[in-house]
């Protein structure tokens, strides 16, 4: 258990293409463990390998409120998008900004899970979206890439007011 | 990928079960974040759009186990790991929300039985379709209830303050350094015993709508008829009282406002409110009118002012007779004051956007009296603001000190020779308080002719308060 720093925009590493996993060793596995406990206290809903400085096709996801499993992808490959949907959206190496994206509604990807079996996987909303943000990590492209119209500055947006009372 | 800041996946108007509602607002405070106040009355109002009533019963009762759960975190987060294998910090949000919400009710909400606790969590995972981890959080509560009617977890419990009260460590040793063990541990008690809203009396606004002419006994007895009829319960404060218990220096007799605990309903919907009767202020915040004593003709600047109650109190007290310039950093903030200042109805307020950091020639020397209640750390409204704990960091302390004596550098100068500075804060630290004081006194030229500190306690927050006249 430990939690990895998180590499931030502008980090050459965010850009680069991943390699493939050929097989699971233990490095790996540390590997998978640590990146869940990087997001949980980081308060994300998914992480790719390439955010904690390691080129290798694997990213993790637990969109927490609406889905039960955690999930862990390896050798991504999405096989369909079809459909459309816009909102905001974050990312950890991208800190206090967030932005509008349009991406596919509905995804189909086929993957290997932590115990290298393969799988196939179709999501709607929020984790269809969360999927195609982490596999562009895999390919050096982040969600800066393709917002719609301006990037939104956290902290510009009007602060939270005290209700009522002194 | 990150969470946009209010995502859209969680959708309010279906929420019509109480505890659901909690547990809603409890993510959005612990794990992103929101301040307590601002979110409940955000779901509140949310909840009442979709048109959805919510008994006055259910709302009082999600409010308990939000703050309830808030106040007593660290407490219900050590006994629940007494059963955990993975440290809570590794929980999914959810799981953790509904662990922490369900043992608040457990060990303290002697109403809820605590089966009917276990059972309610056990609903509630399922309903946002997380099944496979209903048996996880049945075994830990039910292993949990078994365990706090043992009490297995004394030791741990009684064997830190920062367990016993549920108050991070570095405030516990920064309370006990600045005030000794005996009023520390009472500060820490203070913090957990419950909160009572509390509103001032605006006799002169009563006095203009319509009840001219009658004395002030008999204007107050009016309001409290008026809130009666709308359900609420109402009991004096005796600021005298207070007051002399608070008293640090300076021998004057002010003006007192008149306070009132109030509790059975939303105020917001009480016609006094509405006719701008009544302003809900904390008692020790209210004080600051007294101690600024304005005589009329006086002109008054308030900086820091949102939402305007020191304003307002000052109004309240001195009649028409002083001119009164509330400013804040932005319009959002002015906009609470233009709201407050035109629901009682006050001429002689204005209110303006300016940053109190900012330079301001205009201002140079034209104050009589400048209201200077600046951002703070907070440890005097734990009480009220549980989520204080969650958020605040040691080295803000020092960040804050250091803000504070910028606009004081920055706003001092703004006051007329022989001119008032009346600082204050809802702190307790002092680095903050009496520490400003000295800074003002020694490097800004004043020199303190009164001083008030209040613990938190039955009736107040703790509060801060100063009076330093201008030597030349």
């Amino acid at each position: 258990m430990a939690i990895r720093e998180i590499r931030k925009e502008g980090d050459d590493i965010l850009r680069k293409e991943c390699k493939d996993i050929k097989e699971m060793t233990e490095r790996t596995a540390i590997l998978i463990d640590d990146m869940f406990d990087t997001m949980y206290e980081a308060n994300g809903v998914g992480l790719a390998a390439p955010q904690v400085g390691i080129l290798k096709k694997l990213f993790v996801i637990d969109c927490g409120v609406e889905e039960c499993e955690p999930y862990v992808f390896i050798n991504p490959e999405i096989i369909e998008l079809s459909g459309e949907q816009t909102d905001n959206e974050g990312c950890l190496s991208v800190p206090g900004y967030q932005g509008q994206v349009t991406r596919a509604e509905h995804v189909k990807v086929r993957a290997l899970d932590a115990n290298m079996e393969e799988f196939e996987l179709e999501a709607d909303g929020l984790l269809a979206r969360c999927i195609q943000h982490e596999n562009d990590h895999l390919h050096g492209v982040l969600y800066i890439d393709k917002v719609n119209g301006e990037l939104v500055d956290l902290s510009k947006l009007p602060e939270e007011e005290e209700a009522e009372e002194e | 990928m990150r969470m946009p800041r209010s995502g859209k996946n969680y959708n309010i108007k279906d929420k019509q079960n109480a505890r659901d509602i909690a547990l809603f607002v409890l993510i959005e405070i612990c794990e992103n974040s929101r301040k307590s106040n601002t979110i409940l009355k955000e779901c509140f109002d949310d909840i009442k759009r979709g048109g959805i009533m919510l008994s006055s019963t259910d709302r009082a009762f999600i409010e308990h186990i939000v703050m309830g759960t808030l106040d007593r975190l660290i407490t219900l987060d050590v006994c629940l790991s007494r059963f955990l294998t993975k440290p809570m910090k590794s929980q999914k949000p959810l799981i953790r929300a509904v662990l922490r919400m369900s043992l608040y009710q457990i060990m303290f909400m002697d109403r809820v039985p605590n089966s009917a606790a276990c059972n309610e969590a056990v609903k509630l995972v399922k309903l946002h379709g997380m099944d496979g981890m209903s048996g996880f959080v049945n075994g830990v509560l039910r292993a949990a209830v078994r365990d706090f009617e043992a009490d297995g977890a004394k030791t741990d419990i009684e064997g830190k303050d920062t367990v016993k009260y549920s108050l991070p460590a570095w405030i516990c040793s920064l309370l006990e350094k600045d005030y000794g063990r005996e009023t520390a541990v009472r500060i820490f008690e203070a913090y957990l015993c419950g909160r009572k809203e509390s509103v001032r009396f605006n006799l002169r606004r009563a006095a203009l709508g319509g009840k001219t002419g009658e004395n002030k006994q008999e204007l107050e007895k009016y309001i409290v008829e008026m809130l009666k009829e709308d359900g609420f319960e109402t009991a004096r404060i005796d600021m005298e009282t207070m007051l002399e218990g608070a008293k640090l220096s300076g021998a004057h007799n002010p003006a007192l406002p008149v306070m009132y605990e109030i509790s059975g309903g939303d105020i917001a919907t009480a016609k006094a409110f509405n006719k701008g009767y009544i302003t809900v202020q904390d008692p020790a915040s209210a004080l600051v009118a007294s101690f600024a004593e304005a005589a009329s003709g006086d002109n008054i600047i308030d900086v820091c002012a949102a939402p305007g109650g020191k304003s307002l109190a000052i109004a309240e007290l001195c009649g028409d007779s002083c001119r009164i310039e509330a400013r804040d950093v932005s319009s959002q903030k002015t906009a609470l004051i233009e709201e407050n200042v035109k629901r009682c109805g006050y001429k002689n307020i204005s209110v303006r956007v300016q940053d109190a950091l900012k330079e301001d020639e205009e201002s140079l020397y034209r104050a009589d009296i400048l209201i200077a209640d600046l951002p703070c750390s907070g440890l005097g409204v734990i009480g009220k603001k549980p989520d204080i704990k969650l958020n605040l960091e040691e080295y803000s302390v020092a960040e804050l000190q250091e803000l504070q004596r910028d606009i004081l550098r920055n706003v001092s100068r703004f006051v007329k020779p022989k001119g008032k500075l009346v600082y204050s804060t809802c702190t307790l630290s002092r680095a903050e308080n009496e520490m400003n004081s000295e800074f003002a006194e020694n490097e800004l030229g004043f020199k303190k002719i009164a001083e008030c500190k209040l613990l938190p306690g039955e009736h107040n927050d703790g509060f801060y308060i100063a009076v330093l006249q201008k030597k030349y």
